[in-house]
């Protein structure tokens, strides 16, 4: 009885240091371990908007599916005739208005070339 | 007396009156028989005479208006910038000068397309396909040739579709933006189902190429662009995508052909990869 008594301490101190051992938890680690879980698989991951090889994914997900479902697009690939006939909303004769507005100017063309060694006209 | 004056002159009147009418009458009757003749002469006279400046800049914007309601414009600000940026350096070179507007179609669909007026579109699965910004300005370089030689405003006139004219005869009774709407719907109708001729497609690559090679790029970037879609195309699961470039151009084949006949074809230029990777964020 008086060995087991004894023995007590040691246990607590052999407890002790096999805990001290382990390094400890920082909070990068919980980070990291918290965005792997978050994180789909990379098979999953977006794929960049123009990068890699086609089909890539659409930017709005609005005119077409995220699944290769082209939503105004028949099986032939051709542009459905429902679709042809839909009329366009004031989004759209905005969205055109800016293309107008947003030209580059002359002098922006004119840098962009001298940029990339093109010639300057 | 003073009465009988009177009467007389309202007798004279009356006759001379009913004398008018039978003219007036005549004159209508041989307007309606040459009505149909002058009506021929006009519709020819239409077919012939090309939009006005202003015509083409409204049916272009109608048209485009639309092209963004089918697809969407692709929600990246940077790469619409570049592709503009590409494009205007391009079209310095172009036959005709326009107010270039260029857009990025928000669709996995490869092809691009003119639009009246300097409206030029690229899906965002063209730029995917693309490894290089002389491909790009190749690419551009063909659809700009398009907007400036009037192909597709030519081929309809040529072609007058069934749909076409009946377009052009409710057209006579509208003005301004409903005239450019109804316009719009024919030029977006041909411009998805019916192909240009064989021979204004190789205009526009020939030229394509050759405004991109006078701009200082790569003048073989078109011809490897189309090479890299016939690499693509044989693919099975991605015929989907190519579907509309292909109803409506000349089989890739064919385009190689006569591009590699090309002297342009020969140009050493700027294919500028790294600054083509960087605009998509590659």
């Amino acid at each position: 009885m008086r060995t087991v008594v004894l023995c007590w301490p040691m246990l607590f101190m052999l407890a002790f240091l096999a805990s001290a051992q382990q390094p400890p938890r920082t909070a990068a680690q919980d980070d990291k371990n918290k965005k792997q879980q978050d994180s789909p698989p990379p098979d999953q991951q977006p794929k960049p908007l123009f990068g890699g090889k086609i089909p890539a994914r659409s930017s709005q997900n609005t005119k077409e599916s995220a699944t290769l479902g082209f939503n105004g697009i028949d099986p032939s690939g051709k542009v459905d005739k429902k679709v042809l006939a839909a009329n366009p909303k004031a989004a759209d004769a905005e969205k055109v208005r800016n293309m107008d507005a947003n030209r580059p100017a002359p002098a922006d063309v004119m840098a962009f070339a001298k940029e990339g060694g093109l010639k300057s006209k | 007396m003073k009465a009988l004056i009177v009467g007389l002159l309202a007798v004279s009147a009356a006759s001379a009156q009913f004398g008018l009418d039978k003219i007036k009458d005549k004159i209508n009757s041989t307007n309606q028989k040459t009505k149909p003749v002058t009506d021929r002469a006009e519709k020819a006279a239409e077919t012939f005479t090309p939009w006005t400046p202003e015509e083409e800049q409204a049916i272009g914007e109608a048209s485009a208006e639309k092209m963004v309601a089918i697809f969407g414009l692709t929600d990246a600000p940077g790469v619409q910038r570049y592709v503009n940026l590409v494009g205007s350096s391009v079209a310095r070179y172009a036959s005709r000068e326009l107010p270039w507007r260029f857009g990025v179609l928000d669709t996995e669909i490869v092809g691009a397309f003119a639009l009246p007026g300097g409206y030029i579109f690229i899906t965002r699965g063209s730029l995917v396909s693309m490894t290089n910004e002389s491909q790009l300005a190749g690419a551009l370089g063909h659809e700009i040739e398009h907007a400036a030689a009037r192909h597709l405003e030519s081929e309809i006139r040529s072609r007058k579709t069934s749909a076409w004219a009946s377009d052009e005869a409710i057209a006579k009774s509208k003005q301004g933006q409903q005239l450019a709407r109804l316009h719009a719907d024919a030029v977006l109708r041909d411009l998805f189902n019916t192909s240009l001729s064989r021979s204004k497609e190789d205009d526009a690559d020939e030229q394509g190429a050759r405004m991109a090679a006078e701009c200082g790029y790569s003048g073989s970037g078109l011809l490897e662009f189309i090479k890299i879609l016939s690499v693509e195309n044989a693919n099975p699961d991605n015929q989907r995508l190519f579907g509309q470039l292909l109803s409506t151009h000349p089989s890739f084949d064919q385009r190689i052909e006569h591009l590699s006949a090309q002297p342009s074809n020969r140009s050493k230029g700027k294919t500028l990869e790294a600054r083509f990777a960087r605009a998509l964020g590659r």
